[in-house]
């Protein structure tokens, strides 16, 4: 088991060398000069040669590439052209608030759709399975940033149980800060949930029509013994590994609702970044982005291998 | 011991009925071996499933008598069933790797009847785990304390279906209902399954229904046999009487 993890681990930060080189080379494509996008009509051959040389930009491709590989471990990313400060310092706290969101919007993805799938599951063709199936359907079709609009809507307007656009940091106030995240993260995990409801319905009832559900069957268990004891351990792998996709899609589905719920999280800055040509704050983001999603299917891989004993370790 | 009567399984296709088993007559004496042959599709494994009692889909209709002792297993509820599943009865099916869980270890599943009526037969976990290990070893699991601790994939094929043997036997059922259990396996693997299961009924008088396709795998194990086509008993009698003299066409047919 440690050499499995080592080994993945080793891989893991092979990739990430390979997705650093992918994510510097792009930002070194694309078109646009961040020079000439700062200084704009002020801009003279003298001035953009001494910006040139603040940024390091007159430095060759292979040496600015590696001060960046080296400040991904080193959590250094340069200074923003725009702001002026560190990116590491821009970033933090908006890098703590989308993990937050996204963490408790996976956490109710879980807690909700695990009891729930099973139990349409158990009782499919019944009362709750025709409630719940076709509620499903329409959860799953309408996207995350409508449905935060009809939460901030009904109980932020209606309700009142919390204040639209009322963020508050988790500097100030951290009870309030995870209460207010709530909402956005429902908005986030209400169509996921009902993915993986689905899913984990349609995993249990195919897996409970397998030969070992038989045996199993033949040797007196029940329906609960048969699905707890045999077919839920089998059926889960698949939902496991959708969660672990779903958990990389949170951090960009995040991007939208945080603007839903005016949180200033890293969609703002992303955006606005991306536009003003401020690549040190863009590549560290989505290096950060790539990173979260890396460590998530790093993890599903751990489970898997402690759930199913065929993984090869 | 076991009288099937009248046996008739309808299964609804698309609401038209289509009869699986019909007219199904016979009786498994206390220790002996019977066999039911037939080509896929003559209703023997529908036949072993209802005595198993595992046709509770809703699709089914069944008619007749399964007698076991007593009870009727075609017409009690499935709670009664539960009882006698795996403890008077023991089934083996036909593909050892797919019969077993993949995600749990080969011990939790051979003492798995047990483990199901723990509490009313007041077993411990060392009590399970030595009937399991010494059952392995009755159908010649030399390895067993290996393969108690061994997932299902980290076995061979032959191993499996003991495993699978071990697993309908740790309850000492009066009767083992074996599904084609050599048909997965290959030749020289199918005749040791075949001797386990011989010596199981000398030693214990455990009586034995063995289904299969292959008249040899009959001949070589069992002491009557049934013969069945299209749902419907062809003929019935003494295996050795029945392979020198088949009176029916379909049987002669069947051994050349």
């Amino acid at each position: 088991m440690g050499k499995y993890i080592i080994k993945k681990l080793i891989r893991l930060i092979i990739t990430l060398i390979v997705t650093s080189f992918v994510i510097f080379l792009i930002f070194e494509l694309v078109p646009g000069d961040p020079v000439l996008d700062k200084l704009g009509t002020r801009a003279t051959p003298e001035l953009v040669e001494a910006l040139r040389i603040q940024y390091g930009l007159n430095e060759p491709f292979i040496l600015r590439y590696f001060k960046f590989l080296g400040g991904i471990f080193t959590l250094n990313f340069g200074t923003s052209y725009t702001y002026g400060i560190p990116v590491a310092t821009l970033l933090k706290e908006k890098i703590v608030i989308n993990f937050f969101l996204s963490v408790m919007a996976l956490f109710f993805v879980v807690v909700i759709s695990f009891p729930l799938g099973i139990y349409v599951a158990k009782h499919t063709g019944g009362l709750s399975d025709k409630i719940i199936s076709p509620l499903n359907q329409a959860s799953m079709s309408v996207p995350s940033f409508v449905l935060g609009l009809l939460i901030t809507f009904f109980f932020g307007i209606v309700l009142r149980w919390f204040k639209p656009g009322g963020y508050v940091s988790y500097n100030a106030n951290f009870g309030q800060f995870l209460y207010f995240l709530i909402f956005p993260a429902f908005a986030l995990a209400i169509p996921k949930i009902a993915m993986c409801i689905r899913l984990l319905k349609g995993n249990i009832l195919e897996e409970a029509t397998k030969d070992y559900a038989l045996t199993a069957y033949a040797r007196g268990n029940n329906t609960t013994g048969l699905l707890y004891r045999h077919v839920l351990k089998n059926a889960i792998m698949p939902t496991i590994t959708f969660i672990g996709m779903i958990a990389a899609d949170m951090i960009c589905s995040g991007i939208v609702i945080e603007q839903v719920f005016s949180i200033p999280g890293l969609g703002q800055i992303l955006i606005s970044s991306i536009s003003t040509r401020d690549f040190p704050v863009v590549e560290a983001e989505v290096m950060m982005i790539a990173l979260f999603i890396m460590l998530i299917s790093f993890i599903t891989d751990i489970i898997h291998v402690c759930l199913d004993p065929r993984v090869r370790i | 011991m076991l009288t099937v009567k009248d046996l008739k399984i309808e299964f609804f296709d698309h609401d038209l009925p289509e009869v699986a088993v019909k007219d199904v007559d016979f009786t498994i004496k206390d220790g002996e071996i019977l066999g039911i042959v037939g080509e896929s599709g003559s209703g023997k494994s529908m036949t072993a499933m209802a005595i198993a009692g595992l046709l509770n889909r809703k699709d089914l209709t069944k008619s007749g008598t399964i007698d076991l002792d007593g009870t009727d297993i075609l017409n009690s509820p499935r709670s009664k069933i539960r009882q006698i599943q795996g403890n008077e009865i023991g089934f083996v099916f036909q593909d050892p790797l797919n019969s077993m869980n993949p995600v749990l270890k080969v011990g939790a599943q051979v003492e798995e009847a047990m483990r199901i009526r723990k509490k009313e037969l007041g077993l411990t976990k060392e009590d399970m785990k030595n009937r399991a290990l010494e059952v392995m070893k009755s159908v010649g699991l030399d390895d067993a304390e290996r393969i108690y601790e061994s997932y299902p994939h980290q076995i061979s094929g032959g191993q499996r279906q003991r495993a699978m043997i071990a697993a309908a036997l740790v309850l000492k059922p009066k009767l083992l209902i074996c599904d084609e259990p050599t048909t997965a396996l290959d030749v020289t693997v199918q005749k040791r399954i075949i001797d386990v299961l011989k010596e199981l009924n000398e030693k214990t008088g455990t009586s034995i229904l063995f289904i299969s396709h292959d008249l040899s795998v009959i001949k070589a194990l069992c002491d009557r046999v049934v013969v069945m086509k299209d749902g419907v008993v062809v003929e019935e009698g003494n295996v050795r009487e029945i392979f020198e003299n088949p009176t029916k066409e379909y049987t002669k047919q069947l051994i050349f």
